[in-house]
């Protein structure tokens, strides 16, 4: 490039005319030769591409104005789809085959309008030789100008038609394309943030609208066919996964596949490809006859920390198949249980990694529990906290260590632990018989838990009544009797450290729950005695008692309740 | 004297340029397209034209057409018993012609402008290349179909003309060119193309129908497979031909001495022929999107090429554009006449002083790379470009690679042509290895350049900054790479082959147009043709100019008034 740049190389100074840089550029260029000197050619090359950009951009004083081109090209209208119900429709029918529209800038007079594709007279070719098609006879023949669809020629008798002739004529608009873009527009919801996929019904009218509107005649317009796939391939990339239904038929329809994958496709289409691949590999892999469907569906179920990974398969295999996925799919990663793909790519818990040690101190362990099971007859409540897989030998004694306590409180405290096992006492008189059972967990301290994730209050389930009743029976707690969760522990108390022991009396009504709960005694704090009475009327379910006729009747419940707290 | 010759892929032509206009040369029968066909006869001399596309019916396996499409590849074709690739046949038609040519201008020619189309890749315009050279032809330039159209249109009037559009149909090949004039300059901005689209497809989709109708006894299959596809593919180019003109045509084949002919009509010709006219949009639209240049501010549609004649295809052009298009040039001479000239521009002949021509390059060059995403996974074989496609031409663009490994050795550089964004969907043109000094990965910079001039010829140059080394590559044709003695001695073996002597040919082309028609009648008709060749060949033993030319000329007449005019 000459010094001084662009300007320089093409000797005007700057201006921008584009008309003077172009005749610029070309007298310079017939002073060279470009066989002979292909740098100086390449150098006025670019220099006329970066005074016509720099011209067009504006970054030069103006001086002279803007030239038609580019006048012409702004004015060019971008694709707009409410422009489908402005322009009027021309019906072009040709003289055999089947029918064409072609879009049509100003309405034509009305009444039928013909026009041929001939040739011009034989004189305007320049070196003679015969034209390429006859004319028909008696028709004025269009200038080349008069060939943009403005034509105006007399009518002619259709049965005059030669083969290849092009008849224009007025039809009405029998397809409301704005509408159809409009359903489609609703139903996708581009705004949207948040889009659960579409359902059936609105997959099929999605398809229906999308059809639609593929079949409008512009389409075979290149200039509305390119702004089109550019507007569709933005619009599916940008709503999935709620416009999947839509990916297959606008693939097919504009050829958006991995063979025509070039290097400067658009972000969107490329993006679009993608999720086809993606899509495609989904269905297959759904089908039990595929390779890999085992991993697949493993790798779906939803697991929590009781669950073990499948059998049959192994790390490795699920491993790569993780990789693949990772690599050519990632969307599909979502799919699958964050908890289950942990499974399988973290280490086992430390307890088995010490093998048969572990095992046996586990089974110690268990057996111990069950020990204490059978003379404390029901377990702990409320699950503990889930624990992380590294805790999960913390998690093992802090259940030992319960169980201990547990053992403990039971043989320290024989007073207030009522034997559950000794039967209760029955009588035929159906008042105010001493028909109850003691709950035993009403008996085990609650702890207000050292972390915040407590169990949920389960209610329990009552056996269903039975046709025949055994007559004379006491009332029967429903599930384990246990009415009380960590968590209840009232608050107040808790701040300011209050325990005690609550005893309540209470009826069990014929219909199983309890009611006139009546503090017998106190703790001495006014939380904890209403705590109780409050949950045991709430929660106590029972199946009533019956007489001696089998009728179920009104019983009495007393309560001990212990509040502990213990850090 | 250089001239300017279109080699297309149904019909060749030749053109000079001379008196300030371009002109066609008549070839030794008058006509000015010579079909791009090659017979051997049972002599042994080389048919080359309307004599040898007649043959192809008569003696399908002595015959060979439409060899352009393998132009690039080393397939083979046998005629008897010799194998010629397609370079030998382009080369022997290329030999034909220059021949014409000298007998018309009395002088010797000495150089060529051979058109190819624009979507031709690098290895078939190598193949070109090599085909002039095996002619004896000096091939001054290679220039694109469109551009030869759009400059043949363009220095018409010499007026300023916004960019306008060549649709360019031919026989084998599918181009478009976005070709601006303003004084004197003709700029082409974009090209694109299918290499694969031509009215030879269209021919297909007419026998795909007629097949099964008209043979539904299989009679055709008792004949020796390119037998079929001879016969077949000769009624279907009349009766698309006549389908241009007619709302139906009958599609007619004479096999094994029975007549078999069905009803082809228009509406059933355009409804299978779809999927082609679909392909059509393809390129139109990526060169209008790289040129940048909307649809409504072309000025033209500008058709070349046989195959726009016809109605479904000028149908689809007329709703792809909105607009009827234009035919002003004649569209089998154009792209002849073009080359014309720029054979003229060549040799600055006065009355082109004012014209310029500049054209683009219109295909993607580069190198294929490895990426990592931003997952840390490798993408190995994916394309790099470096000259874009329609990168007016001649142009040297440079880009920056790194190593990927750690104390990395060499680096290698593949060199593809094509867009597709792996390479294994690219033409692969060569390859280039250059040491690189050992550092830790994506230390070493390496420049790779590309520098493509007017004749299609690709240098590379890559430089290593760290060490100050460069390294260049001329690309040459790797898998096909012919050493000059082998060119050399490929050249005497064709210049040995006998071509038919020029008095000859006319006589030779009517007897074998006269041998095709006994062929494809039957009866009566076929009885009175033999004995009409065995007259006109007793007239030729008698070796009379002017009885001959007498016979030759009623012969041709009672020709024509059976099967009606032959067309090119």
């Amino acid at each position: 490039m000459r010094r001084g740049g662009y300007w320089a190389e093409l000797g005007i100074d700057p201006t921008d005319d584009a008309r003077a840089i172009k005749r610029a550029y070309a007298s310079r260029l017939k002073q060279i030769d470009m066989d002979a000197d292909p740098d100086g050619y390449i150098a006025l090359r670019d220099a006329r591409d970066a005074a016509l950009a720099a011209a067009e951009a504006g970054l030069i004083d103006a001086r002279g104005e803007a030239t038609g081109t580019d006048a012409a090209m702004d004015a060019l209208p971008r694709f707009d789809p409410a422009l489908l119900a402005a322009l009027p429709p021309i019906a072009v029918v040709s003289g055999f085959g089947a029918p064409v529209r072609l879009p049509c800038a100003e309405a034509p007079p009305d009444g039928r309008i013909i026009a041929s594709a001939s040739a011009p007279p034989p004189d305007e070719y320049p070196w003679g030789g015969e034209p390429a098609m006859p004319s028909l006879e008696g028709e004025a023949t269009p200038t080349p100008d008069a060939h943009r669809l403005g034509l105006i020629a007399p009518a002619i008798d259709p049965a005059g038609l030669a083969p290849g002739d092009i008849l224009i004529a007025r039809r009405a608009p029998d397809v409301d394309y704005q509408a159809h873009y409009d359903a489609l527009i609703a139903i996708l919801r581009p705004g949207d943030e948040n889009q659960p996929p579409a359902d059936f019904a609105e997959q099929t009218a999605m398809q229906h609208h999308f059809d639609v509107l593929l079949g409008d005649p512009r389409m075979q317009e290149i200039g509305f066919f390119a702004e089109a796939e550019r507007w569709f391939a933005a619009m599916i990339a940008r709503t999935a996964p709620r416009s999947d239904a839509l990916l297959e038929r606008a693939a097919d329809h504009f050829g958006w596949s991995e063979d025509a994958d070039t290097v400067d496709q658009s972000p969107e289409i490329a993006w679009n490809i993608a999720r086809r691949r993606t899509l495609r590999f989904r269905s297959e892999i759904s089908q039990l006859s595929h390779p890999h469907h085992r991993i697949w569906r493993e790798l779906r179920t939803p697991a929590n920390e009781k669950s073990k990974r499948g059998d049959g398969l192994s790390r490795s295999q699920v491993r790569s198949f993780l990789a693949t996925i990772r690599r050519d799919h990632p969307s599909l990663e979502g799919e699958f249980d964050w908890y289950r793909v942990a499974l399988w790519e973290k280490e086992m818990p430390r307890a088995f990694q010490f093998g048969g040690a572990g095992i046996a101190i586990y089974i110690t362990l268990m057996l111990f529990r069950v020990v204490a099971c059978s003379t404390s007859p029901t377990p702990s409540p409320d699950a503990p906290p889930y624990p992380s897989l590294a805790d999960s030998s913390a998690y093992l004694t802090a259940q030992e260590e319960e169980e201990r306590r547990r053992i403990a409180r039971d043989a320290a405290d024989p007073v207030s632990h009522p034997d559950v096992s000794k039967p209760s006492a029955q009588t035929s008189d159906g008042s105010s018989s001493d028909g109850f059972l003691l709950p035993l967990p009403a008996d085990r301290p609650a702890r207000v838990p050292t972390r915040r994730v407590q169990a949920e209050w389960k209610p329990p389930v009552c056996p269903p009544i039975e046709e025949n009743p055994k007559p004379s029976t006491p009332a029967k707690e429903c599930g384990s009797g246990n009415w009380f969760v960590d968590g209840d522990y009232p608050e107040s108390a808790v701040r300011r450290g209050k325990q005690g022991v609550v005893r309540i009396k209470a009826t069990v009504r014929t219909d199983g729950t309890l009611s006139d709960c009546k503090v017998v005694e106190s703790s001495g704090d006014e939380a904890l005695d209403s705590t109780t009475c409050d949950l045991a009327v709430r929660r106590a379910r029972f199946t009533p008692a019956r007489d001696a006729e089998s009728n179920p009747i009104e019983a009495s419940y007393s309560l001990k309740m212990t509040w502990t707290l213990t850090h | 004297m250089i001239i300017g010759i279109d080699l297309g892929t149904t019909n060749s032509a030749v053109a000079i340029w001379r008196d300030g206009k371009a002109e066609l040369i008549p070839n030794a029968q008058g006509d000015l397209l010579t079909p791009s066909a090659v017979s051997l006869t049972e002599d042994g001399t080389v048919l080359v034209g309307i004599a040898a596309r007649d043959r192809m019916a008569t003696h399908s396996a002595y015959t060979v057409t439409a060899f352009k499409r393998r132009m690039g590849t080393r397939a083979t074709a046998k005629l008897g018993r010799a194998e010629f690739t397609a370079e030998d046949l382009s080369s022997l038609v290329l030999r034909s012609l220059k021949a014409d040519a000298e007998a018309y201008l009395g002088e010797k020619v000495t150089g060529a402008v051979v058109t190819v189309p624009a979507y031709f890749n690098d290895k078939q315009r190598k193949a070109t290349r090599r085909a002039g050279e095996l002619a004896g032809l000096k091939i001054e330039r290679l220039l694109n179909e469109p551009t030869a159209a759009a400059l043949a249109y363009g220095i018409q009037d010499r007026e300023e003309k916004e960019p306008f559009l060549v649709f360019d149909l031919g026989g084998g090949t599918f181009d478009v060119s976005i070709v601006e004039v303003f004084d004197g300059i003709v700029e082409v901005r974009a090209s694109a193309g299918d290499n694969r689209l031509g009215g030879e497809d269209f021919n297909e989709c007419v026998a795909a129908i007629a097949r099964p109708r008209m043979d539904p006894d299989g009679v055709l299959y008792r004949l020796p497979a390119a037998d079929q596809a001879a016969l077949l593919s000769a009624a279907a180019e009349r009766t698309r031909r006549a389908l241009s003109d007619a709302d139906r045509a009958e599609c007619v084949v004479v096999a094994d001495g029975q007549r078999l002919g069905t009803d082809v009509t228009a509406a059933e010709f355009e409804a299978a022929a779809e999927p082609l006219i679909a392909r059509l949009r393809e390129p139109v639209l990526r060169s209008l999107r790289d040129s940048g240049i909307k649809v409504e501010s072309l000025s033209e549609i500008v058709l070349v090429g046989g195959a726009t004649r016809m109605p479904i295809v000028r149908r689809a052009i007329t709703r792809m554009f909105g607009r009827f298009p234009n035919t002003a040039v004649h569209p089998d001479h154009a792209i002849a006449l073009g080359a014309a000239v720029q054979a003229g521009l060549l040799a600055r002949d006065s009355a082109l002083d004012e014209v310029r021509l500049t054209d683009v390059c219109p295909f993607t060059l580069g190198v294929d790379h490895t990426e990592i995403d931003a997952r840390g996974n490798y993408h190995q074989g994916l394309f790099s470009p470096i000259i874009e496609r329609n990168t007016p031409i001649p142009a040297s663009r440079m880009n920056q690679y790194r190593t990927i490994s750690d104390n990395q050795r060499e680096v290698h550089f593949n060199i593809y042509q094509g867009e597709a964004r792996e390479v294994s969907g690219n033409v692969k043109l060569g390859s280039i290895r250059i040491p690189v000094p050992p550092r830790p990965a994506g230390e070493v910079m390496v420049d790779c350049r590309f520098s493509y001039d007017t004749s299609g010829l690709l240098e590379v140059d890559v430089m290593v900054p760290l060490t100050g080394a460069t390294h260049n590559l001329l690309i040459a044709d790797e898998a096909d790479a012919m050493t000059p003695a082998e060119l050399e001695r490929r050249r005497e073996a064709l210049a040995k082959l006998k071509i038919h002597p020029r008095e000859d040919q006319e006589n030779a082309a009517l007897l074998a147009r006269a041998t095709r028609c006994y062929e494809s009648f039957l009866g009566d008709t076929r009885h009175a043709i033999g004995q009409w060749i065995t007259a006109f060949e007793a007239v030729l033993d008698g070796q009379n100019p002017r009885s001959i030319a007498q016979a030759r000329e009623a012969l041709t007449r009672q020709l024509d008034a059976l099967e009606g005019e032959r067309f090119l």
